[in-house]
């Protein structure tokens, strides 16, 4: 049994990290959150230049074959960083590339891929959407809406996942351009600042060249559970930061003679957090680790994880905004954004409870999922 | 990073089941899975068993008598004895004296005391807390005088785990009263049938008698049984804590008693419907079941990792006793107005050996002290506190 990453994996974080340090600072992304466009294009090809569009997309296809522990590692960092480019969306589409793209889509768009040029993100976060595909004469006709998604106003390209019979979950995936006809969408600032986009689909033509698989919903289970990892990977880094800027102000800040870290009651809550953190961390890793394991065990995992995440992220955030005082509840501090990114991240991908529902009802059957 | 065992573990684990499958006594298993209560004959019995195969103390190094096994392959072991009913080993002699006997013993000491601990012909009971000295153990007064080749111990200690059935005890006496109360501390073997001891069991909330007060009146104790050097038992107590971490988290006894809480809970209806129909029922038993899968292997990773953190053990502590609590809650309601049931009155027994339910509220009553011995929970957070943001 072995818990170490591997050299080249540490090498990854470090060179990330290091990047991210110089190129990501607070200050930039207060000015990136100021720009027209929302995030930095600028940010994004040193992220490309050092090779993250290709860390998970197969060697034969010219990538760096790195699998779900790669990709938690770069999305923790992103969420260190309090990232506002692309990364974990991209990434988790760039995942399902090796598995589920046909060679045809390789060879046509990987190396734009890879170069970071095209950007290709996933929609599959569905449960408030209703995305239906019919059979067209070429290909499929998709009708339906998705609401609040992450960078696709950004994107060149959009995954989408995809129902074939009304009332039954997604089984398809497909490539659909922004551009394409039929679709529209409203893009907005996320209460994290990032971009995001409600689409509507209106009849969309997309020919058989663009689907990736169909009638496989574990396809589609597969690209959400990595949509998972990849958000529970951001939420480890955020609170991991969100925990050392908090340790910092108590250090810091002086009131009746001394620094308010010395208070016991305010010690006590430091060391919950820290303990909710460590769990995370170790259910993170510990899910990426087997993620190519059996599909039922991954499930498994994954909903743990994000059950774990969504509280983490919702208690770290609080906990932080309140050991800082007033200053934790402006604009000006750093936690603050952090404690924004963490309420979208304990609310993505679904609640925590019905996460937890179906974790019950897989474990122990019964009438679990009855509310 | 790879979670899968080892072949050689894998080995290992499986020579272990094999073992206990032949060789845990039937009866001992069951009153194991079915009360839980420590029965000194079957710690004894057990200890003796295992010894002879070669599993009296496996962590130990190979030349008194172990296996020198990994912290990995301790959790196996114990995992494995733990979900099969075994009781678990007496701790004091098996895991706290004897790492300190092998450090800080005499040549002598160690010929001694060493392998009647490995054969569990004798029994090991501590002498730490004090009326006055609990969290703040530092401050014990218990005192030993030199008085020519021996030391004479008076004093008073409590919260002793199981002395009523002890051979020997270790303990912490102060010798040196005008020095820094860490600074004057001495850590003494002493024969529990020496002149002057007596010995008072305290009754405790689940009718048991797990714990004495041990009073010490002019108790002459010979010069060769103080282990290492004089005042220097407060470094000795703290690298006995030190070892004492493999299995701080009691991720083992968490499972063993999971288990059985879904046996029961499988059982258990309410208004005529399964209990596991219950959604809020159901979500909390799952929500538990991550908490050990969680604490399971963060464990795991603390025991594999080269130079562990040390804020990880206390937090293992804390949360590994919070979950084990939880988990014995969970079984009270999961059971209901049958957990009111007391199994024995005045030791007459009113429910059957075998009945699974029979130990379930004694347990929750009884694993109240989780988070207060060891450290309490709140010394924990102290520590972890003062590693983190030290002031």
């Amino acid at each position: 049994m072995d818990f170490q990453f591997t050299e080249e994996q540490r090498l990854l974080v470090e060179t990330l990290n290091r990047c991210l340090a110089d190129e990501a600072t607070f200050d930039q992304r207060k000015q990136t959150l100021r720009s027209a466009e929302g995030w930095s294009r600028a940010l994004w090809s040193t992220l490309c230049g050092l090779g993250v569009p290709a860390t998970v997309i197969d060697e034969v296809s010219g990538g760096l074959g790195g699998g779900a522990i790669e990709l938690a590692l770069v999305c923790q960092a992103a969420g260190q960083a309090l990232l506002l480019e692309p990364v974990s969306s991209v990434l988790v589409v760039h995942a399902a590339v090796s598995r589920y793209a046909p060679p045809a889509v390789r060879a046509e768009i990987g190396a734009a891929l890879i170069a970071g040029e095209t950007l290709l993100v996933p929609v599959v976060d569905d449960r408030h959407g209703n995305l239906l595909a019919t059979t067209a004469a070429d290909g499929l006709q998709i009708s339906g809406q998705a609401s609040v998604v992450y960078h696709a106003s950004l994107a060149d390209h959009w995954l989408v996942a995809v129902s074939t019979r009304a009332g039954l979950p997604a089984d398809t995936l497909v490539t659909v351009p922004r551009t394409a006809a039929g679709v529209s969408l409203k893009s907005y600032q996320t209460v994290d600042g990032q971009r995001a986009a409600d689409l509507h689909l209106e009849g969309v033509s997309v020919p058989a060249s663009a689907i990736w698989v169909t009638n496989d919903s574990k396809a589609v289970e597969w690209v959400r559970d990595c949509g998972i990892l990849a958000l529970a990977a951001d939420t480890l880094g955020s609170v991991e930061r969100t925990l050392s800027l908090t340790i910092d102000y108590l250090k810091n800040r002086q009131q009746f003679g001394g620094p308010i870290g010395r208070f016991q009651a305010l010690q006590h809550r430091v060391v919950v957090a820290l303990s909710k953190v460590e769990e995370l961390r170790t259910w993170l890793w510990v899910t990426a680790a087997r993620f190519d394991g059996a599909a039922a065990d991954r499930r498994l995992d994954v909903t743990a994880l994000h059950i774990l995440a969504c509280e983490t992220a919702r208690h770290v955030g609080e906990e932080a905004v309140q050991l800082h005082g007033g200053m934790g509840v402006t604009e000006e501090m750093e936690v603050s954004h952090h404690f924004r990114r963490l309420v979208a991240a304990g609310i993505r991908y679904g609640s925590r409870d019905e996460h937890l529902a179906a974790y019950a009802q897989q474990r122990f059957g019964g009438n679990g999922t009855a509310v | 990073m790879n979670l899968a065992l080892s072949a050689d573990d894998r080995v290992f684990q499986d020579a272990v089941r094999a073992f206990i499958a032949a060789h845990l006594p039937t009866d001992i298993a069951q009153r194991q899975l079915s009360g839980g209560r420590l029965e000194p004959g079957d710690i004894r019995r057990w200890q003796a068993i295992l010894n002879e195969h070669g599993y009296g103390a496996i962590h130990w190094p190979i030349a008194f008598g172990g296996q020198d096994a990994s912290p990995l392959r301790q959790y196996l072991f114990e995992l494995e004895c733990a979900l099969a009913g075994a009781p678990p080993q007496l701790s004091f002699g098996v895991r706290m004296l004897a790492p300190v006997l092998m450090r800080f013993g005499t040549a002598e000491q160690q010929r001694t005391y060493l392998p009647a601990i490995l054969t569990g012909e004798t029994w090991w009971c501590q002498g730490y807390s004090e009326p006055g000295a609990g969290s703040d153990l530092a401050s014990l007064r218990t005192s030993a005088v030199l008085d020519g080749d021996h030391y004479v111990v008076n004093g008073q200690k409590c919260w002793n785990t199981l002395g009523q059935h002890a051979d020997w005890i270790f303990c912490l006496v102060r010798t040196d009263a005008s020095a820094k109360p860490q600074r004057g501390i001495t850590m003494l073997l002493i024969n529990m049938k020496t002149p002057g001891i007596t010995v008072r069991p305290t009754v405790l909330l689940d009718g048991t008698a797990e714990v004495n007060d041990i009073y010490f009146d002019n108790v002459r104790v010979p010069v060769s049984q103080r282990v290492g050097a004089e005042n220097e038992g407060w470094t000795i107590s703290k690298f006995l804590l030190v070892h004492e971490r493999t299995n701080i988290a009691g991720v083992p006894w968490s499972k063993r008693d999971f288990a059985r809480l879904l046996r029961i809970a499988k059982a258990a209806t309410r208004q005529g419907r399964p209990l596991l129909d219950d959604p809020d029922f159901s979500r909390r038993l799952a929500r538990l079941e991550i908490d050990l899968n969680v604490i399971e292997y963060t464990n795991l990773r603390m025991l594999s990792a080269a130079a562990g953190d040390l804020t990880t053990p206390s937090i293992l502590k804390i949360r590994g006793s919070e979950i084990r609590q939880a988990i014995s809650a969970l079984t009270l309601e999961a059971l209901g107005t049958a957990a009111l049931r007391l199994h024995s009155v005045n030791g007459e027994s009113a429910m059957p050996e075998d009945d699974q339910t029979r130990g379930v509220t004694a347990s929750y009553l009884n694993l109240r002290k989780l988070s207060i011995y060891g450290g309490s929970n709140e010394i924990q957070k102290n520590i972890v506190s003062q590693l983190t943001i030290g002031l």
